[in-house]
This record gives structure tokens, sequence and C-alpha cells, in this order.
């Protein structure tokens, strides 16, 4: 996995993310393909594990880059102090609540669209029982993750998964620094209690394939 | 970070995310180009001055405020004045109307 944080705000030729949007502003949608394509993936991800539906993750995160795309060409759009990425995230958080909510009024038909497109996620590659056994812990992980208050869901895809700083999830949560730790120790709490089994399997050795019965 | 929590981290990073998709950036444009037309294109003033006070609320109220004078003083100038004599001597005020009866008795009050 690639770490996501510590490159956010700067391009390989020291355009800053904000430097980007100026030219988006201005009206060149170049610019755009650049900050869309360094941020679709932890985007994508980030909704991903927040919904745990690839094509609704899909679906929203498309969402999202008409939004900010809409946003910053609006004439009152100005530039925040935090970082682009914790607006962007903010926005993505925003989008993925708003789903949410939607979802638990409408469990019906949220059920239908996780069925029809439920061939998304990535295909597999290892034996079957590795892949079971993977999946397993996947889905456990998923679900684990899914148990956990929504504002310690967010602390900890953002800090686990995108390896934003505590400073810019504070942003995007509109709260202290000291508030996202203390989220985030609670949620790895939670979670290493939750998955202590997984996690004392994680760490022996993999099991020697064919020996025995 | 504690050893614990490095192995939870290990743990968790079990979990992928699918990829986006090659279509991504395509289905992006496409959803802009549906949706976002009057957004591209430059907005009718009124519109561009709305969005720009809902954005301040203070400068809203200042503006409305300025916006009442301005049409205030304006009807004040411009409704032409009837000289109050003229007005006395209009038929409507003459002593045997309710109106002049009413006027006639504020003036003796007034004595």
């Amino acid at each position: 996995m690639v770490p996501f944080g510590w490159m956010a705000h700067r391009m390989p030729d020291g355009t800053t993310d904000w430097d980007l949007v100026e030219r988006i502003k201005a009206g060149d949608d170049q610019a755009f393909d650049l900050l869309m394509g360094h941020y679709k993936r932890p985007l994508l991800h980030f909704i991903y594990r927040m919904t745990h539906d690839a094509s609704v993750a899909d679906d929203l995160a498309q969402d999202v880059f008409v939004r900010v795309y809409q946003n910053i060409r609006k004439p009152s759009f100005r530039r925040t102090p935090a970082a682009f990425s914790s607006w962007l995230f903010q926005v993505a958080r925003n989008a993925t609540l708003d789903h949410l909510r939607w979802r638990k009024r409408h469990p019906s038909e949220s059920l239908a669209v996780m069925d029809e497109h439920g061939e998304a996620i990535p295909a597999r590659t290892r034996s079957a029982p590795e892949e079971a056994v993977a999946h397993e812990t996947r889905e456990a992980i998923a679900a684990s993750v899914a148990l956990l208050p929504e504002d310690q869901r967010t602390v900890l895809l953002l800090a686990e998964y995108e390896d934003l700083p505590h400073a810019e999830i504070a942003d995007v949560l509109k709260c202290s620094v000291k508030s996202v730790e203390g989220r985030l120790f609670r949620a790895r709490r939670f979670l290493r209690h939750r998955l202590s089994q997984f996690f004392h399997e994680s760490l022996q050795p993999p099991a020697p394939q064919g020996i025995g019965k | 970070m504690k050893p614990d929590d490095q192995r939870l981290q290990m743990l968790l990073r079990a979990w992928k995310a699918p990829e986006p998709r090659a279509d991504f950036e395509a289905n992006v444009w496409n959803r802009i180009k549906q949706q976002s037309v009057e957004a591209i294109r430059p907005a009718p003033l009124f519109f561009v001055v709305r969005e720009w006070l809902v954005s301040r609320p203070a400068w809203t109220s200042a503006a409305a405020a300025a916006a009442g004078l301005v049409i205030g003083l304006n009807m004040a100038f411009a409704i032409p004045h009837a000289p109050v004599a003229a007005f006395m001597n209009s038929p409507l005020l003459d002593s045997r109307t309710v109106a002049g009866s009413y006027l006639g008795l504020l003036t003796e009050g007034a004595r």
C-alpha cells in the first residue's frame, strides 16, 4: 500500500493542490485531471471502507469529484486554511454519510444494488483455502470496522489506510487533534479486542500445504 | 507506534479495497458535462451577487439597509408634494363632508 498523507500536498513539479485549484477556477480542466489522478484512489478506498460496497464506492467517488469540480468553479469558492486533502475527505465523508443514511431508510433498494454489482471486488488470484481464510479475515475486519461509531471509523480509516496526519483528520472532522487521538485509541482498542482471534493467526507462519489428512 | 498497534495495522491492511476503474475519469467528466452546464458557464449577475451575499451574512444585512435607504430617499425626492393650501381647498374637505367636519373639530380643538 502506498502511504498517502505525506505526499498529499505537492505534485512532482512542486505544484501544490491549491495551485491546481486556482488553475481549475481559471478554467484549466487539465489541472482537475491531475487532482483527480492523484486523489481518486485514496478517495475510492476511503468510501469503499466506509460503505463496504465496491459499486457504491465507485459511484460516490465519482459524485464527490463532480461536487468538488462544481464547487471550485463557483465564484464564491475560497480555499480553506486547511489542506486540500482535508477538504476533499470532508466532502467525501459528507457524501458517504448521506448515502449511509439513505441506505438505512431504504434497506431493500440498497441490498438489490449490492447483489447486482457484487462482482466489482478485485479478482482473486490465490489458492482456494488461502483465499477462503483471507476472505474470512477481510470480512471480519470489515464487519468490525463497521461496528465502530462513525467518527471513530472515519478517524481509523484516514489514519490507518490513508496515512493522513492527525491534524488533517482533525480538519476533516472539525475537532481537535487530542480528540482525534482519543478516537483512534478507542477504535484500535476495540478492534484489537474484536479481532483478537485473527490477530494471533496473522502472527503465526502459514501452515504448510498438503501435509497430514 | 506501540507493537500492539503495529500488529493491528498489519492485520487491518489485509483488507484491500478495489482499484479505480479505467474509465473513472471519463465517467466523472461525463457527469460534469451532464450536470453542470450552468456551473461551467458564467452565472447571470443576479445569481453571482446573490451567492456572494449569501456567503457573507453581515454584508447581506448591510446591503439590505443600504438598499432600503436608497429606495426611501429616492421615493422622498421623486414623489411631488402637493402644496398644503391647495390641499385644504379641496372639495373633499368642505365642511359639509365627514372629512371636512372632522378637520373642523380638530382645528377648533387646537384653538
